[in-house]
């Protein structure tokens, strides 16, 4: 048997090769921009911001109330 | 050679293939679509389970034995704060809960529920009482003075500071894809110590904090994970009709858990992103409760940790680095091969975990019980 013959057909291939890609190295370059400061830190600010502003809209602020008072029950 | 003839030429082009799995998968995708738009009844969690106590959201369940087996100690198994129980009962033949009956343990389990105006305010540490009165409570049940705890993911951080400060009802502790050293290589690390990230701010905002938040983000820890879940569905829909039932019960069954997630409660999710990842308070032994601090080192019990060579939720070294720590001289810890799922519901977790667990209980069993 020659080994050309064990390869699987090549669409077959191409699709396990595909997935190899994308959770290999573009799972890995994906992974360290959204680990860099350079992005957390303008999402993170934009998050707390909205919240602070959501916070501020819904008007009573119920559980930052709570919060102040921790219930370890 | 006549592997370089035309027929081998047109059969690695895919010419004697293409067209049957193309039909093949298309009547996967069809199938799938059905059972979805008709919203066909998912088998999942399928131990039968009585309610023993609730409190708040949370509740306690204990598994109907299996009849005619001698009895094993009893487990209780408490999962994390902010998924469903029933990942450890996934459905027949995927079930850690079905292989620990099999075995002849009597099974408890924390179904923590969806919190609501009673977990309003309670932190970390109230999170940590309520299960110390969930194990008192099936250590009641059970008719013992001690229980194996089994904490999967966050629940194995509560069983360890539990373990930590009370452990008078603990036989043996089992942390299964646990974090305890929250400062790791991991994205979830990373983005909860973020500059300026405030997670008061978004429990002012919230509440309890819900899943259209938190799902998104644990999805998103693996990036290029949901094209590549895509693609893998695709590859697998070709299989032949007995095998593809099977395939899709299961991958039904897993997406249902997936998308089954509960709020985080709001004390405890700043506690969470403040003092455990952001301080990561408990690997320096900076975390206090009001009888006192929580130190890995008061741990005496046996530890059995577990974890999972390809989580990218609880990377390996945060579930072990701190292991060591321990002080009981029968502690172990295993690196199983999967991610922080599949090493409970995978087939390798059948091959591998479940008889460890057994194994470890019968290497500790309760005197006088087993």
């Amino acid at each position: 048997m020659s080994t050309a013959k064990q390869q699987p057909p090549l669409p077959d291939e191409l699709l396990d090769r595909g997935i190899g890609l994308l959770e290999g190295p573009a799972n890995r370059v994906a992974e360290r921009l959204l680990s860099s400061n350079i992005v957390l830190a303008p999402l993170s600010i934009t998050m707390t911001l909205t919240m602070r502003v959501a916070a501020k809209l819904k008007g009573a602020l119920p559980h930052s109330t709570a919060s102040d008072a921790r219930r370890p029950q | 050679m006549s592997s370089f003839g035309p027929t081998e030429l047109l059969r690695r082009a895919g010419a004697f293939t293409v067209i049957p799995q193309a039909l093949a998968r298309m009547n996967g995708a069809v199938t799938l679509a059905r059972l979805t738009l008709e919203k066909a009844p998912v088998p999942v969690a399928p131990s039968p389970a009585a309610l023993i106590k609730s409190e708040g959201a949370a509740r306690l369940l204990r598994y109907e034995p299996m009849p005619g087996l001698p009895a094993r100690d009893p487990i209780l198994l408490c999962p994390s704060l902010i998924n469903r129980l029933y990942v450890l009962d996934l459905k027949e033949g995927i079930s850690v809960v079905e292989a620990l009956r099999k075995a002849g343990h009597r099974v408890y389990g924390i179904d923590w529920g969806e919190p609501g105006a009673e977990e309003r305010g309670v932190s970390f540490e109230g999170f940590v009482q309520r299960l110390s009165r969930f194990v008192d409570a099936a250590c009641s049940d059970a008719k013992v003075h001690k229980l194996h705890l089994l904490g999967h993911c966050l629940g194995g951080t509560m069983a360890t500071a539990l373990a930590a400060t009370n452990d008078a009802r603990v036989q043996t502790l089992i942390n299964l894809t646990a974090p305890l050293s929250f400062h790791d290589e991991g994205l979830l690390s990373k983005w909860t110590r973020a500059p300026f990230f405030d997670a008061e701010a978004v429990v002012a905002a919230l509440g309890h904090v819900p899943p259209w938040l938190t799902q998104p983000a644990f999805q998103i820890l693996k990036p290029m994970g949901q094209p590549a879940k895509a693609l893998r569905l695709f590859q697998a829909l070709d299989k032949p009709a007995g095998e593809l039932d099977a395939f899709l019960e299961t991958f039904r069954c897993l997406e249902t858990w997936i998308n089954d997630n509960v709020s985080i409660p709001d004390r405890f999710f700043v506690d969470l992103v403040g003092t455990l990842y952001r301080k990561d308070a408990l690997a320096k032994g900076e975390l206090s409760f009001e009888r006192g601090p929580v130190k890995l080192d008061d741990v005496r019990v046996p530890v059995f940790t577990i974890a999972a060579a390809e989580d990218h939720i609880v990377p390996p070294a945060s579930a072990t680095s701190q292991a060591a720590r321990f002080t009981n001289p029968a502690c172990k810890t295993e690196v199983l091969p999967g991610g922080h799922i599949g090493v409970v519901v995978g087939g390798l977790g059948r091959k591998r975990l479940w008889p460890a667990l057994i194994a470890w209980m019968d290497e500790h069993k309760l005197g006088g019980v087993a």
